[in-house]
């Protein structure tokens, strides 16, 4: 134990108060380091955007599907509120592979997709980019998939 | 060390620990509410039963208008051999389907016998992930299932009867 502390009070007394004191500062120095580190890895959530992307690709191939299923004619516009389209893009496409329609939203060269159900005779493809909304118009069983900029 | 500074000590050992633990806590709140995952299966198998009752190749056609009369099930179409290879390239997922299956079951009354037709959509993926859901087996290579059920008219030649088509929808987990 030091005689001296690292303040003035250098007996006993003081060296136990210095203790407790950089104790204090001990803690609230990790309680900041804690609370800037959180606040940190929030920022870092809110400007990823690869939640908007899973949700966007889902809600893309749900409306698709649904768009397919109708019977007759129909015209959409898919404008959505919670999140905006104009930095994606957008492409309907089916893999080379196995032909699995899927529809692929990538953003800053990360990408997500969900696959979707069309007809087999449908083998249309398109990519949109910078579009703020995005205009389904489905005749007989032909869809075509157009931006509004 | 003398006996108070050791028993200082523990008790500032506690409080550290007690500090810890505190920030842990609020570490793993913050992130509980951060969601990254997103469940659609209810609305893509609701959606999928759907489909399958308002396609063209279960509906009743007028051959003089073209109209589809959806919810009147042409009984010759759905107990055709080509039932099943039609209804899987209405709704194609690719030439190896496995992203949906689906048990499609039709009960009516024919002069008052109990009749039930039962059909599939990509039969093959519908036996091997029924398997699991038997298992009741959860996690990414699990599936699920949701049972559907629509009150619907058979049109037999010229006879309407009621029946009610039951979609029993498998999914595999994404």
């Amino acid at each position: 134990m030091q005689k001296r502390g690292f303040f003035k009070f250098s007996n006993k007394k003081g060296s136990l108060i210095t203790r407790e004191n950089l104790m204090h500062l001990g803690m609230i120095g990790i309680l900041a380091m804690v609370f800037f580190i959180l606040l940190a890895y929030v920022d870092t959530v809110k400007k990823d955007t690869q939640f908007e992307m899973l949700f966007l690709s889902r809600d893309l191939a749900l409306l698709t599907n649904t768009i397919h299923s109708a019977t007759g004619d129909v015209e959409y516009t898919y404008v959505p509120k919670e999140v905006g389209l104009n930095i994606f893009n957008f492409e309907f496409k089916a893999l080379s592979n196995n032909d699995n329609p899927i529809v692929e939203v990538s953003h800053e060269g990360i990408s997500k997709n969900y696959p979707y159900g069309r007809p087999s005779q449908i083998k249309d493809e398109y990519l949109l980019s910078g579009a703020k909304s995005i205009k389904f118009s489905k005749s007989d069983t032909k869809l075509a998939i157009n931006k509004n900029e | 060390m003398n006996k108070k500074a050791s028993f200082d000590m523990i008790v500032n050992l506690f409080r550290l620990l007690f500090t810890i633990v505190v920030f842990v806590s609020i570490v793993f709140l913050t992130r509980a509410f951060i969601q990254q995952k997103i469940d659609i299966f209810e609305a893509e198998s609701k959606l999928l039963a759907h489909r399958i009752v308002l396609s063209n190749d279960i509906n009743y056609i007028d051959m003089d208008t073209g109209r589809t009369y959806t919810g009147i099930i042409d009984l010759q179409k759905f107990a055709s051999e080509d039932f099943e290879k039609n209804i899987l390239n209405s709704i194609y997922y690719g030439k190896i389907n496995s992203e949906a299956s689906a048990k499609i079951t039709l009960k009516y009354n024919d002069e008052g016998k109990a009749v039930e037709v039962e059909k599939f959509y990509n039969k093959e993926l519908y036996n091997e992930k029924k398997v699991l859901i038997e298992a009741k087996l959860i996690g990414a290579g699990a599936a699920r299932k949701l049972d559907t059920s629509f009150y619907v008219l058979v049109k037999d030649n010229n006879n309407l009867k009621e029946g009610v088509l039951n979609i029993d929808a498998i999914l595999p987990n994404q």
